[in-house]
């Protein structure tokens, strides 16, 4: 080892205090930056895979009914790759000792083991008999959900038949790898599963023989650049066979919510670890700057003994390499942990058949990459001003600090008012403008990342809240397969312990205004309805138009429509004739992309008389009146699905608050080590620069409390304002962070509460405080007669 | 002059009508006015002068540290007037030695390793124990310089120096911080080195009577600088100041 080795060894444990809290600040960045890119990188590859595995489709056409006879044409459009054609249909399930009636998607697979586009990725049991019948195999997450394996039996609803199926299979699929049930946000594997049959079977109990009602293809790789008009192409070729809906694989559910949680983790992966390597650049500028204030005669001295700045040069950027090094390896380790926890809390969410935890190599080397070149850049300053100076120059004493005026100090009344202490303080700061500045920054960043945190907490219980609170005020929603009549309505009331019922009438429709396109559905609302309020995110009811549709802001956007354009409307009910609607007002809703319109209106528009597809109703149920109500349900030949909110708020609640409130503790832990690192930081250094002078103060009489308060009102008019700084850069930080969530789903809302402001600001002057009692001791320890006969 | 400046192998160091002028600003102030003078190589010299006289400034720019405004300084054939930087580098490396009036010493480093810093960077350097030893601190070769009096830190410095096996060695008010009891031990080690293995030393000093010890004698003054050479040389224990 070289002595200058040596030198720098020592000189590093010497320092080691301040060097740790960088150390740390890169290690943590480096960790999010390693932790977030590996989930991401998990979680892409288990998709891609996954995709492969069960050959996704690129499209879905859900129609009403399809002769097989009409395939052929459709698998001749220009740009259709594949083709399979596939039966679909809502059901219910009943099972022993569960009063609610659960519900799911039954889906028809070929009989015999083939790879099919969609294909099941079987995990417990096998696959169909020779002819299936009564065979069934069942979604992997439901079965865990109800504790069903291969042999259990299973009880469905089918067209109002019920049947007792065989579960010979569990299996899962590429096309739900986030399963939603209809009309929900959140998966709910308990109360909603997919259900596969052999297809002979699934035709022989749907009476669908010789047909499909479902479309599932493949595109060729041109056509997948721009599937649109092959789309297009599509919808109008099957036009006749009653389309619901065409959709391509941006835009199906499971693939959206999984690319806009694979988008949110990457915008992370991006953001944090350059907030974290950037503050650490900085407070590695100040330390080392520090450091060439300090070493000015040792280098001198070297220079003199006949040192190149090529030596020294290298022998001082070695502590901004090491302090890279370090701080990567250990976020290297943190980062893999960190991947390692993401990708556990990801498999609660997604169904995977293999999701794990990898090591990327690459990533490794350019996040090592990354942590040095910011800890080189941020050692260039000071090691520059080290190897710059004269020798001479170098061994004479530093000329003394700048003692003039502080700008301030040009307000002549108000400067005399502060006080002495206070204008020590100030003087110090405005002094140090360099060292200074990083503080506010660091200060300002690390509440930000607070602030973002708290407020992306409160957004998402608020989205919670305010979707149960203010929107879906009903206490159940009874949704049903077909259109029903007004007497629906009047058996709705009189289900056991129901106070209100409430129609709607919804409408699968195709908007349509110039080149933009939409398809969705129509919900038509009565005047007076009081549980279907189509609310404004700032909590105001936008009433329900008595012509032309209220529609989501988002939507209109995405069409170009603005409150007076009229907009084509395609229904697949009634006439099914092209509709030209004005667009009569907008609504800013959180989630989906929803049209409504008054009902009697709808009903007139498609011709039909008060016809009912679902109902919401109000209720006030004793147990018993509840197991009634569910048994009465159950018997609807009907019944697509029964939701009740309770449940639904509180599986919700689970997924967005408790469980992504586990990942904002995590979040929390980061801004405190960016916060507690950068304080603690200034704080000492500072300290260690006016040794002599605190010194001085002790000796003259003070006492250390009073010295430490001294010191306190600099770290606190510094600190105060990166908070005050750092609020609005929260905010605007979670703006950006909500913004990557917004898909057709839902809107994250921004929110911040007064408690969230309150912990924030509270969480940032706790740390400043913890952190000045480490100054205190320090003051308290303080050899300070020493510090007085100090050279340096 | 040209390259016979330094012809005479008995001179280590000529300088010719060296001028140093500082400026700040638009205030020039001149410091060292046409110095000339000779460094005789295995002599002990001494360069004497008041507070503000340009002491320091004339052993920098001798020692390679500063260069002159104007005027020429040999040594080894080379004028370090004109030299760059690398080679001034070069020059301190190969062919100079420091003692500091306040030590320098590297605080984080052993007393032992303060004499590695210079030996590891030189082309022959004497063993870095041996020149502790010299300096009579083979006791002291692990102690950090806070753990060092005054004289001891001193000592080390000069082992530093010598340790390089240098042509010259600068010693810039080496009494300077030491009470006048060490600085007579620190004198008689510099002039017991000097004899004992031959090392062309200057020391530059405000105290008259360290003049006393030296071969020759360089009076700097405001008007310039005049030479005398000691007939008779007193030993350390025979001065005080």
């Amino acid at each position: 080892m070289t002595i200058l080795a040596r030198k720098l060894r020592r000189d590093f444990v010497a320092a080691r205090g301040m060097l740790a809290a960088v150390v740390a600040i890169v290690a943590f960045g480096i960790a999010a930056l390693v932790g977030l890119q590996t989930t991401t990188n998990n979680l892409t590859s288990a998709r891609d895979a996954y995709y492969a595995q069960c050959r996704l489709a690129d499209f879905w056409v859900d129609l009403k009914k399809l002769p097989l006879s009409a395939l052929a044409a459709v698998q001749a459009i220009d740009g259709v790759a594949e083709l399979r054609s596939r039966l679909s249909r809502p059901v219910i399930v009943d099972l022993p000792g569960v009063s609610e009636p659960v519900s799911g998607l039954l889906l028809s697979m070929p009989a015999t083991r083939t790879p099919v586009i969609n294909d099941l990725v079987l995990t417990a049991g096998s696959w169909f008999s020779a002819d299936g019948e009564n065979e069934v195999i069942v979604s992997r997450a439901f079965a865990d959900a109800r504790g069903l394996s291969p042999g259990d039996p299973l009880r469905l609803t089918l067209d109002g038949q019920q049947r007792t199926l065989r579960i010979v299979g569990i299996g899962i699929s590429a096309e739900f790898v986030y399963l939603i049930p209809p009309g929900g946000i959140v998966p709910d594997p308990a109360n909603y599963g997919v259900f596969y049959l052999a297809r002979p079977f699934a035709e022989d109990v749907l009476g669908m023989d010789g047909a499909a009602n479902s479309l599932v293809g493949r595109l060729t790789p041109a056509a997948r650049q721009a599937p649109e008009p092959v789309l297009q192409a599509l919808a109008e070729q099957l036009h006749p066979f009653g389309v619901f809906a065409v959709t391509p694989l941006k835009q199906q559910d499971s693939n959206l919510n999984l690319t806009a949680e694979l988008g949110g983790l990457s915008t992370m992966a991006a953001m944090m670890p350059l907030i974290f390597l950037s503050v650490s650049a900085l407070v590695l500028n100040v330390l080392m700057m520090r450091l060439a204030a300090q070493q000015r005669v040792v280098v001198g001295t070297l220079k003199a003994l006949g040192y190149d700045n090529r030596a020294l040069f290298s022998h001082f950027i070695q502590v901004g390499v090491i302090v890279g090094l370090i701080g990567a390896a250990l976020g290297l380790l943190l980062g893999y942990l960190l991947a390692a926890g993401l990708t556990a809390f990801y498999q609660g969410f997604f169904t995977f058949p293999n999701l794990s935890n990898r090591l990327y190599p690459g990533l490794m080397a350019a996040a090592v990459a990354l942590a040095l070149v910011f800890a080189v850049l941020g050692s260039v300053n000071g090691v520059r001003a080290i190897t710059r100076l004269d020798p001479a120059e170098a061994m004479r004493p530093p000329p003394p600090p700048e003692g003039g005026a502080i700008v301030l100090e040009r307000w002549t009344g108000a400067w005399r008012r502060v006080g002495f202490y206070w204008q020590m303080a100030l003087r110090s700061l405005f002094r140090n403008r360099v060292r200074s500045g990083v503080g506010v920054v660091a200060a300002a960043l690390g509440t930000a990342l607070l602030v973002s945190t708290f407020g992306m907490l409160d957004s998402l219980k608020y989205m919670v809240q305010f979707q149960f609170d203010k929107v879906l005020l009903a206490d159940y929603a009874v949704s049903f397969r077909d259109d029903l009549d007004a007497g629906a309505l009047t058996e709705a009331r009189r289900l056991p312990g129901v106070l209100r019922a409430e129609p709607l009438f919804v409408v699968s429709a195709t908007l349509v205004n110039a080149n933009h396109r939409h398809r969705g559905a129509v919900v038509g609302v009565t005047p007076d309805a009081t549980m279907t309020l189509p609310t404004n995110t700032d909590g105001s009811v936008v009433p329900i138009p008595p012509q032309g549709l209220l529609m989501a802001r988002r939507l209109a956007e995405q069409l170009d429509l603005a409150v007076g354009d009229s907009v084509w409307l395609l229904p697949t009910k009634g006439l099914q004739t092209p509709l030209q609607v004005p667009v009569a007002d907008l609504v800013d809703s959180l989630f989906g992309l929803g049209v409504y319109a008054d009902y009697d209106y709808l009903n007139r528009l498609i011709g039909e008389s008060a016809a009912v597809s679902a109902v919401r109703l109000r209720t006030a149920q004793t147990p018993a009146e509840r197991t009634a109500f569910y048994t009465e349900l159950k018997r609807l030949p009907t019944l697509l699905s029964v939701q009740d909110m309770a449940e639904e708020r509180a599986n919700m609640w689970q997924t967005f608050v408790v469980k992504m409130g586990s990942m904002a503790y995590v979040m929390i832990l980061f801004g405190a080590v960016i916060f507690f690192g950068a304080i603690l930081n200034g704080a000492l250094i500072s300290l260690i620069e006016r040794q002599r002078e605190l010194a001085t103060y002790r000796v003259l009489g003070y006492r250390n409390g009073e010295v430490g308060a001294m010191y306190l009102r600099e770290t606190l008019v510094l600190n105060l304002g990166g908070i005050l700084l750092g609020l609005p850069l929260g905010w605007w930080m979670l703006l950006g962070m909500n913004a990557q969530y917004k898909n057709d789903l839902y809107m994250m809302p921004s929110v911040i509460t007064p408690a969230g402001w309150f912990w924030s600001i509270g969480l940032a002057i706790a740390f400043v405080l913890i952190a000045q009692l480490i100054v205190q001791r320090r003051i308290n320890c303080m050899h300070w007669n020493e510090a007085l006969s100090m050279k340096e | 002059m040209g390259n016979n400046a330094t012809a005479d192998p008995d001179i280590a160091i000529r300088c010719v009508d060296v001028h140093k002028t500082y400026c700040s600003g638009d205030v020039e102030t001149p410091v060292l006015r046409g110095i000339d003078l000779e460094i005789r190589r295995g002599e002990l010299s001494v360069i004497l002068g008041a507070s503000g006289a340009g002491k320091s400034t004339l052993l920098n720019i001798i020692g390679g540290i500063d260069r002159p405004t104007r005027g020429e300084v040999w040594c080894e054939g080379r004028n370090l007037a004109v030299l760059d930087d690398r080679h001034l580098t070069e020059y301190r490396r190969r062919s100079v030695g420091f003692v500091f009036q306040f030590y320098n010493l590297v605080p984080t480093l052993t007393a032992l390793e303060n004499v590695e810093t210079a030996t590891q960077i030189a082309d022959d350097p004497m063993d870095p124990a041996e020149a502790l030893r010299l300096v009579g601190l083979d006791d002291r070769r692990d102690h950090f310089p806070a753990q060092l009096s005054g004289g001891q830190q001193q000592r080390v410095s000069i082992a530093r120096a010598l340790a390089k096996n240098p042509l010259v060695v600068f010693c810039d008010e080496p009494t300077g911080a030491l009470d006048a009891n060490t600085g007579r031990h620190v004198l008689d080690l510099l002039t017991r080195l000097n004899e004992q293995t031959g090392a062309t030393i200057v020391i530059v000093t405000h105290a008259a009577p360290v003049a006393q010890l030296a071969h020759a004698v360089l009076h700097l003054t405001m008007n310039g600088i005049t030479a005398t050479r000691n007939t008779r040389r007193a030993c350390a224990a025979e001065i005080s100041w």
